[in-house]
């Protein structure tokens, strides 16, 4: 590996200068860096899967909100291209081969997703009454903050939001311009947010 | 990044010994082949073929039917296989499919019709159908594990697709076992027990897919015993 490395046209890599082994490792592409794995090369490894989870906490990140959920996925998907790196061919492209793996386990986290939500809102039915009251406490706190909101921002997070209404009916119903309820929702959101995460 | 994600890497970049090549699509195809080739004339030895073979082997509507079936056969477990390559799966498993979809119409087709044509409508033969499906799931079963085999040593990662091509073309082999050892010349005979089980078998392949071809990490011995 070290010939490889040696080969490159790296103007700061040279055998005289001491350069730590992710800062060197980048110049491999993605492919040779997967082949140099097949062979057992666990330093270079632990570096590609590095290098695959940046990429992919940021294919996700426009996806998946919630950073837990995003991080486990993550997690999947590094077992998902570990178990599947004997396949990659050095000479096919690795975004494509990466790409594939990630695509399919996000759908399938999102189809459990759905699976679970399903579950949960028949379960949530029965047993709504049974919680604790300290569950109900983030909907308290919700609550208080929508009390202290003005009359017009907070029916119109209450018919937008709460209800599904659409913008369009939603300014109808209170008899503002369309322009004007954005405007109002983007206020009343921000609130929400500021006074739920001070 | 979370304290267990680099532990992960650390575990995954440890056990590099599981990293070896797996051997390419093409290889495994072949390899399948060979392994159906063998079963198929086997099972054909052992189970008798039929009486008025050689002079079906002569009939041009027969071998376009038998033809039909090998191909879509051949093209269903070339897209299992494909299947099991990430990246591979788009182009490829398209045309791969596409080609098995049009096999299977026309062998169906040439089938129904030529039976049809001179089927005596012979109701006797269809009490024997579920003997023919038992042959044809015998005959079907070596290229059913053999190919699963083959697929799960790569990675699959369209679990249901897999499955289905997996168990549609190992059913056709068996499809095309029984053809050369059934006597029966009954149109709804061949439609019900001959080639509705290997679309059966396809959908009971999505459910075994999704159940068995994905593969679990285990922590490399010596270290902490872990399964994901």
């Amino acid at each position: 590996m070290r010939d490889i490395l040696w080969n490159l046209p790296c103007n700061d890599f040279s055998p005289g200068k001491t350069v730590s082994m992710s800062d060197a490792l980048p110049v491999l592409s993605w492919s040779e860096m997967a082949a140099l794995a097949q062979g057992g090369d666990q330093e270079v490894y632990s570096v590609l899967l590095e290098e695959v989870y940046r990429i992919i906490e940021k294919f996700l990140a426009s996806r998946i909100s919630d950073p837990g959920q995003r991080e486990d996925i993550c997690q999947e998907i590094l077992l998902s291209v570990h178990l599947s790196l004997p396949t990659f061919h050095p000479k096919n492209s690795f975004h494509a081969w990466l790409f594939t793996i990630a695509r399919r386990r996000l759908i399938d986290f999102l189809r459990l997703k759905k699976k679970r939500s399903g579950e949960a809102a028949v379960e949530g039915s029965f047993f709504d009454d049974f919680r604790a009251p300290e569950e109900h406490a983030g909907f308290a706190e919700f609550i208080e903050v929508m009390s202290q909101l003005s009359e017009q921002k907070r029916q119109a997070l209450s018919l937008v939001h709460l209800q599904g209404l659409s913008t369009s009916e939603a300014a109808a119903r209170l008899e503002i311009s369309e322009t004007n309820l954005r405007v109002t929702l983007h206020r009343a959101v921000k609130t929400v947010k500021d006074a739920l995460t001070s | 990044m979370r304290e267990d994600t680099k532990k992960l890497i650390e575990d995954l970049a440890g056990d590099t010994e599981s990293l070896t090549p797996a051997p390419p699509v093409r290889a495994r195809f072949f390899a399948w082949m060979a392994i159906s080739c063998i079963c198929l004339s086997v099972g054909v030895v052992f189970a008798h073929p039929r009486r008025d073979l050689q002079e079906l082997i002569t009939d041009p509507m027969f071998l376009v039917e038998a033809i039909s079936i090998i191909s879509t056969a051949l093209f269903a477990g070339l897209t299992a296989l494909i299947l099991s390559v990430p990246g591979l799966s788009f182009g490829k498993a398209k045309r791969a499919f596409l080609w098995s979809v049009i096999g299977w119409v026309i062998s169906f087709t040439i089938a129904v019709s030529y039976r049809i044509s001179f089927s005596p409508q012979n109701m006797q033969h269809f009490t024997h159908g579920f003997l023919c499906s038992r042959t044809l799931i015998l005959f079907s079963l070596v290229p059913a594990v053999a190919l699963f085999g083959l697929v799960r040593i790569a990675s699959p990662q369209q679990m249901y697709a897999a499955g289905f091509f997996l168990l549609l073309s190992a059913g056709l082999i068996g499809t095309l076992g029984v053809e050369l050892t059934c006597p029966s010349d009954d149109f709804l005979h061949i439609v019900i027990f001959h080639f509705l089980p290997p679309v059966v078998l396809g959908a009971v392949g999505m459910v075994v897919g999704r159940r068995f071809l994905q593969r679990k990490w285990k922590k490399p011995s010596g270290t902490e015993n872990t399964e994901r």
